[in-house]
């Protein structure tokens, strides 16, 4: 099945839906945010301005993550207290939905691993959402381990995170200052979690740092003189 | 991708990358600067914190589109060894100065440099230059329990010695950085050594950082980056600079040495014949004492060595035997006459004390006439035995051959074959000293 296009319900323009993972998108041409219905579309806003930056990523992109072939539909930009990143939406050809975090230079695909979780896990990570409604408790979970699915990762970072702008296709509705808690996890070399955590619920990623090499990327970003 | 795996995904496929007439995407963003309003270059925009006006030196907060100052204007622009801007292919990706940091240690004694290097695509690097030793950095993400410092670290089955733990301090600014910075930061780090490698913890407020440094030549980076004036001259031992008297060689010399010896020794033993001349084999008795006997003749064809071995059956007693090797006048080619005088003592001691057993000495001797002239000889000897002072009888037992090899000369020759080797295992040692001296710990000494 070829990209299923709807016309904007607010310049009219076709808005391209090329998997049918994603509810939401944000036109390319007039920034309007809609959401996908049984037979249509819905218009729930605007997206704000996408800041400029050097990503060598773009909507369109594709890649291999441990020899999946993925392809990147969206992106949203998230900004905290001391910087902003990339969390680029990827749908791979096994029909799972990823997201290629990209902050500063390094690069880690993960896949929403949630639902894997066995009770015992769900239940540390609901433990770890509820210790996050008191904001002055956060910076204490630095350092601390938890257990996901096949290891024990250990906290490397807690910020609290802000949807700057976002473009393409979504899994959810990420209007500029959805807010979030947004934890970094590592495991021995390289293995990295996320667990995000928001009004809407918590989700757990599970992936790796990876090197621009790996990912075998193709139509990504041309800069001048590079 | 197939569309049987997945029918609503016509996601690119792998295409050779650029597409002919593929827009290209500006690099560097140019903003004006709150302080002067001269030109702030961004390179590394959606990543870069911090920019510093090349105009005025004022630091500036880009992370939003506020522009806010973070430090007026403080010090003059300075010029440094590899300027903002400069591109270098180094481990083959091409890499940009984007940021310039000078730190000192806790003291403000000692300086060193910190260049960000930028690729869009590869992400951020480091390099980092100190009294002229270069080091490539690169940020790992590996999970560490945070090290004790006085213990070794593991990694990639590589060994790390603790080296320096130090507060360093940023002293000067200038570029662009992806992460808020300025004049007067502080950190705490500590930092292992494994040469080449060099790995680094970096531990700042709320956040810590593991970067592994590699060591990299002078040449290498005057190469890769041409700057038009000289880099910084090479001073001492760089905390991770490979040792050029390396070990597996020093080990090939010795062991090249130890085959040549050994090759002399065994080609000579195959060309020698050894001959047994003269076998005594008497029991004697005190009455012996300070009594001369003499063999029967014997010839040496050829000059050659002769070994002595000789038994004495002591037990916590001791025997002596002299030996006169007399040539007969008129034999050999040399026709003058000739004497070697050898004495051997043989002495065999043991027992126990608080200690437990103990022994000393032994019941054989092996000694040599050595380069021994052809001729006619005899061997005039005498005995002499703490068993005779017992009324005891004792038998000697002594073999004289001639041509063996000695042991001893593959020693010598080993010996000075080692020379060279030696000498680069001094030559090792000291660099190993010369580099552990500015360390905290000095291991091994």
């Amino acid at each position: 099945m070829p990209i299923t296009n709807f016309p904007c319900p607010t310049c009219g323009a076709q808005i391209p839906f090329r998997t049918s993972i994603a509810a939401y998108a944000v036109c390319p041409y007039c920034r309007t945010m809609v959401v996908r219905q049984d037979e249509g579309i819905k218009s729930i806003g605007t997206m704000a301005q996408l800041p400029d930056d050097m990503s060598p990523f773009q909507i369109g992109a594709a890649g291999y993550y441990k020899g999946v072939h993925f392809g990147i539909v969206g992106r949203m930009r998230i900004g905290w207290q001391d910087g902003s990143w990339n969390e680029w939406f990827m749908v791979s050809d096994d029909m799972r939905k990823g997201w290629l975090a990209e902050a500063q230079g390094a690069y880690a695909p993960c896949f929403e691993t949630t639902g894997d979780l066995d009770e015992v896990h769900k239940g540390a990570v609901a433990q770890l959402a509820a210790r996050l409604a008191d904001p002055g408790s956060a910076a204490g979970l630095l350092g601390h381990s938890i257990g996901l699915r096949f290891a024990k990762y250990k906290i490397v970072d807690v910020k609290q995170a802000e949807c700057i702008a976002s473009e393409g296709e979504l899994p959810f509705s990420a209007p500029q200052g959805r807010k979030t808690w947004s934890l970094d996890l590592i495991y021995g070399a390289g293995q990295f979690a996320s667990i995000e955590v928001g009004d809407d619920g918590t989700r757990v990623f599970e992936g790796s740092y990876v090197e621009w090499n790996d990912l075998r990327c193709s139509n990504y970003r041309h800069f001048e003189g590079w | 991708m197939t569309d049987a795996t997945s029918p609503d995904l016509p996601l690119p496929t792998e295409k050779p990358a650029p597409k002919p007439g593929m827009p290209f995407v500006k690099s560097v963003h140019v903003f004006n600067c709150p302080n002067c309003g001269g030109q702030i270059k961004l390179r590394a925009l959606g990543a870069t914190m911090t920019a510093v006006c090349a105009n005025c030196g004022s630091v500036v907060d880009v992370a939003d589109g506020n522009l806010s100052i973070i430090q007026q204007a403080s010090q003059a622009i300075r010029e440094t060894p590899l300027e903002i801007g400069m591109r270098g292919k180094l481990q083959n990706t091409v890499w940009e100065v984007i940021g310039y940091t000078l730190k000192s240690d806790k003291t403000g004694v000692y300086f060193w440099e910190e260049y960000l290097l930028f690729n869009p695509y590869q992400g951020f690097r480091f390099l980092v230059q100190m009294d002229g030793h270069w080091s490539f950095v690169k940020m790992i993400k590996q999970e560490f329990e945070k090290p004790s410092f006085n213990c070794e670290v593991w990694l990639d089955k590589l060994k790390f010695k603790p080296f320096l733990q130090d507060d360093p301090t940023v002293q000067y600014v200038k570029g662009e950085f992806y992460w808020r910075i300025k004049k007067g930061d502080r950190a705490h780090t500590e930092d292992y050594v494994c040469p080449p490698y060099m790995l680094s913890f970096e531990y700042t407020e709320g956040d810590e950082v593991t970067s592994m440094c590699e060591y990299v030549e002078p040449d290498v980076i005057r190469n890769a980056f041409q700057p038009p004036h000289a880099l910084p001259w090479r001073k001492g031992v760089g905390p991770n600079q490979p040792n050029p008297y390396h070990l597996g060689w020093l080990t090939a010399t010795a062991a090249v040495a130890f085959g040549i010896a050994l090759f002399i020794h065994i080609s000579t033993m195959a060309a020698s014949h050894p001959a047994r001349v003269l076998t005594i084999n008497e029991t004697h008795m005190f009455t012996d004492r300070s009594r001369d006997f003499t063999s029967d003749p014997f010839e040496i064809p050829s000059k050659t060595n002769i070994e002595v071995a000789s038994y004495a059956p002591v037990d916590n007693d001791w025997a002596e035997y002299g030996f006169s090797l007399v040539k007969q006048a008129g034999s050999g080619e040399d026709t003058s006459a000739e004497t070697h005088n050898m004495r051997q003592a043989i002495e065999y001691w043991h027992g126990y004390d608080s200690d437990g057993y103990w022994s000393e000495g032994g019941q054989w001797s092996t000694e040599y006439f050595s380069a021994v002239p052809a001729g006619t000889y005899r061997v005039v000897y005498d005995v002499d035995s703490g068993l005779f002072d017992k009324g005891l009888p004792m038998t000697m037992d002594v073999r004289l051959t001639r041509g063996t090899t000695p042991w001893s000369n593959f020693f010598i020759t080993l010996a000075l074959l080692a020379i060279w080797p030696a000498f680069e295992w001094m030559q090792r040692s000291s660099f190993e000293r010369t580099r552990w001296s500015n360390s905290d710990f000095a291991p091994d000494n």
